[in-house]
């Protein structure tokens, strides 16, 4: 936190600094009065796209969009009403995230169903789809047996889809073992991916409510009774708790890493929680209420991202999403960067893909609060604004070498707030904010070459994006797309 | 040129300044455990009577089992805390001074049952084997009895209090932290609480029975004035409601406005309002109660799952929350209880809670 304030500062100077070169070089005068009359005398000259724009002056750096000064061709317009456009999408995401920063660290918070220890607990089932997790699987098996929830209440159902590892054998010992409990299930044909998994299984499921644990996760012994407090509520459609990366130490990405996923649960999430908005369910230490899910017509196994999907159909049909913070769970997060750099492409299609579909329901559904429209939409747009940024830097480049030097202002606007805006879910201060609520005063250190990790988020989501544009980059088969997991090997007692 | 080196030697310096720190603990590590989540103190309500009891067996086991010892056992802890290892024939050693100054800082243990003076601070915890009988004003940090405690009038505690049977808090006392029993918890008027946690808690004299509901008038959901979304097993209301005397209702109640429920009325499942929920006296809601306000039970209220407010709760007299065979949960920032009232299972108000008899 302490770090975040300087280093956006240091930003800001940076970029001043630059403009201020820039004047001095045009001559640049930042009086009104002067430059007003200048104005005046200049109006009536017919510039071309070139560099005797660069003898304009100007009453300031916003003139430009407000009064017309002098004809331009009309690209150089249309560039730099695109790049105002885009200066106000990023400053409106700058606005929400430090709303969420500052009701995070100073508002009420909200936890209804925290205190929920002991009820009439209803029936649950936890489904692990699972591709090839011989060296996780069985961690987390013996994890839910240990947990405090009523056996009699309890069914695992690992979904072992097509393996070709130990998988199936893993499973199948600890299954022999606890034939009431774990209920396997095995695919060996149909759609492939996890939203088909889920669907296939989720159908024959008579319990109440549906938890999803992905195969790599660590379920503490209370987590269970916390995932399924939230659904006495009759309210509530889907949960979703908070994911911790257990492999921290590994190297500076899993530090990035650890550092995002502080700032996108224990303040963005939490923040949106507190604030009535849209949290979000993330399809793992989480669930979803069987009605609630049967009366949208269940799972959309074409779906790239089955998690924002539910999240938002439910929305549309009347159902809330909570968030419960104190329900934590332990993941192994990506320790190479090719790995990463293919989880996040992978949520960018995914989330663009419930983007596409989406936002015109939600718009015009009548049971949404307004606010809760205009988060869905900035949450559904969340990494639409990689490409959107980078074209930003595109155009106030471009346009600072075809002369248009009124955009120094907005340049500066630009650098400091595209900073702050983005970095996946959680954009700095948040990430500075989550590790002081959490303690972790030290690790905040990381966070001025967190730019670093930024930067790969950037481009990689923005790829990800463009290249879901083009029709021939889009493949329509579906297939399991899992994440490497890093553990030696599956836990023997 | 020269003058353009260090210009941008400078400029590389100066913007490399901010990832000093970042580097630095790249290289340390300082700070690179993962976030500890797993918090038994959190979930389980028994945890501090728990690692306290295993205390007091590590270290006084031997003592403890002294039950006729002529005079009490004292001595002093690795930490410098004074104890004394007592029994009911043992006047409970305070100094000249403690009785001055009205406070002890030493640790008092029973052999069997204490019974404590009043108008003390006990800045310790306490223990006994059997049951603690406190006095008049007493001010506790922490109190184990593993049968009985009895928290006399106008008492304060700070931490938490477990008895292995039941406990009894006479009027005006005020209970910081968690209290639990393995039995029975029995609050009296003017007492203020945050955690409670029992199989029976009892607000008043005694246990009310609620009266089974007949005559009652089943609604659909097009008896309702505003359009019902009947999808997913519920009704979703999107306006302020109002449901009639006597209504049987046999789905569960999700309103977006405010909700009045009236009297003698059976919902069959569970009701959440977004805004202030009251129901009427005698009625009863087969599953939870659920509002982002506040939450007005009327008398002889019958709820059967969990009570969740962001706001208020207020319990009218002779009302019934969960039972013995399903205990449940309330919750809400405050809560207020009125006489004969009772819950079964744990109740939590975050600021605080309220024993208050006012006129039915």
């Amino acid at each position: 936190m302490r770090l975040s304030v300087p280093f956006n500062v240091c930003c800001f100077l940076i970029s001043l600094t630059f403009s201020g070169f820039a004047f001095s070089e045009e001559g640049g005068n930042l009086n009104p009065e002067i430059t007003q009359s200048q104005n005046q005398s200049t109006h009536q000259i017919n510039t071309p796209v070139g560099a005797q724009q660069s003898q304009k002056t100007r009453s300031n750096d916003f003139a430009f969009f407000f009064e017309v000064e002098r004809e331009r061709h009309w690209i150089v317009t249309t560039m730099l009403y695109s790049l105002l456009v885009i200066v106000a999408i990023i400053i409106i995401y700058t606005i929400r995230h430090f709303r969420f920063t500052l009701n995070r660290l100073f508002g009420h918070q909200r936890h209804p169903y925290l205190d929920i220890d002991i009820a009439d607990w209803p029936t649950v089932t936890v489904l692990i789809p699972a591709h090839n997790e011989e060296k996780v699987i069985q961690t987390i098996l013996k994890a839910l047996l240990d947990v405090d929830y009523p056996k009699d209440r309890l069914t695992i159902t690992p979904i072992n889809d097509r393996s070709t590892d130990k998988t199936a054998e893993l499973v199948n010992e600890l299954a022999t073992q606890n034939p009431e409990i774990i209920k396997p299930v095995t695919r060996d044909s149909g759609v492939e991916g996890k939203a088909a998994a889920l669907k296939e299984v989720s159908e024959s499921v008579t319990s109440e409510i549906l938890l999803v644990f992905d195969a790599d996760y660590i379920p503490g012994k209370g987590l269970i009774k916390q995932l399924v407090a939230p659904f006495f509520d009759p309210e509530v459609g889907a949960m979703m708790g908070r994911v911790v990366p257990i492999n921290v130490n590994k190297n500076i990405l899993t530090r990035f890493l650890d550092l995002e996923r502080s700032g996108g649960y224990q303040v963005d999430q939490q923040a949106r929680m507190n604030l009535h908005l849209v949290p979000q369910y993330g399809g793992t230490v989480g669930g979803v209420r069987v009605t609630a899910l049967n009366s949208i017509g269940g799972w959309d196994e074409n779906s790239l991202a089955e998690d924002t999907d539910i999240t938002y159909r439910l929305l549309i049909a009347g159902w809330k999403t909570v968030y419960q913070n104190r329900s934590e769970c332990y993941e192994e997060v990506p320790e190479t960067w090719p790995t990463r750099i293919n989880q996040l492409k992978r949520w960018t299609r995914g989330h663009n893909h419930s983007t596409a579909i989406h936002s015109i329901p939600l718009l015009t559904s009548r049971r949404v609060s307004m606010l809760e429209k205009i988060d869905g939409l900035l949450l559904l747009g969340v990494y639409m604004v990689s490409p959107i940024l980078l074209l930003g830097w595109l155009l106030a480049i471009s346009l600072f070498f075809l002369g248009e030097h009124l955009m120094y202002g907005i340049i500066a606007v630009l650098a400091v707030t595209s900073y702050g805006a983005l970095g996946n879910f959680a954009a700095f201060f948040e990430i500075a904010a989550a590790l002081r609520i959490d303690g972790r005063t030290r690790a905040v250190r990381l966070l001025s070459i967190n730019i670093f990790n930024f930067l790969v988020s950037l481009i990689s989501t923005s790829k990800a994006t463009v290249g879901q544009m083009f029709p021939f980059s889009r493949s329509k088969k579906l297939y399991w797309q899992k994440t490497a997991r890093y553990r030696k090997k599956a836990d023997k007692k | 040129m020269m003058a353009a080196s260090v210009f941008f030697i400078f400029l590389l310096i100066w913007l490399c300044l901010p990832f000093i720190p970042g580097i630095i603990e790249v290289r340390k590590k300082t700070d690179a455990a993962p976030l500890k989540v797993i918090q038994q103190y959190d979930v389980d309500v028994h945890y501090f009577a728990n690692t306290f009891r295993n205390y007091v067996k590590q270290h006084f086991s031997a003592l403890l089992s002294d039950t006729q010892a002529a005079n009490a056992a004292q001595g002093k802890l690795e930490d410098d805390t004074q104890y004394f290892v007592v029994n009911h024939n043992h006047e409970i050693p305070l100094t000249e001074e403690e009785r001055n100054a009205m406070t002890t800082h030493s640790m008092l243990l029973s052999t069997d049952s204490l019974k404590l003076p009043g108008l003390m601070s006990y800045l310790t915890e306490l223990y006994a084997t059997d049951s603690i009988q406190g006095g008049n004003e007493d001010i506790y940090r922490a109190l184990l009895a593993e049968n009985d405690i009895e928290i006399a009038e106008g008492s304060m505690l700070l931490r938490w209090m477990h008895a292995g049977h039941s406990i009894n808090v006479k009027p005006r006392s005020v209970l910081h932290g968690r209290v639990s029993a393995d039995n029975t918890i029995h609050l009296t008027n003017d007492c203020h609480f945050e955690r409670l946690y029992a199989p029976t808690i009892l607000f008043g004299n005694s246990i009310p029975q609620h009266k089974k509901l007949t005559e009652l008038n089943k609604l659909s959901h097009e008896d309702i004035a505003h359009k019902v979304d009947t999808r997913g097993e519920r009704w979703l209301i999107e306006s302020d409601v109002n449901i009639p005397d006597n209504s049987l209702i046999e789905s569960n109640l999700i309103v977006v406005g405010k909700l009045k429920v009236g009297k003698g009325c059976r919902i069959t499942g569970s009701v959440k309002s977004r805004h202030n929920l009251s129901v009427g006296e005698g009625s009863e809601i087969t599953g939870s109660l659920v509002s982002n306000d506040n939450i007005h039970c009327e008398n002889n209220c019958l709820i059967a799952g969990p009570v969740i407010s962001e706001k208020t709760v207020y319990l009218g007299a002779n009302s019934v929350i969960g039972s013995e065979e399903k205990p449940t949960t309330i919750s809400a920032e405050v809560i207020q209880v009125n006489s004969n009232t009772v819950a079964y299972g744990s109740i939590w108000a975050r600021q605080k809670g309220i024993v208050k008899y006012t006129e039915a």
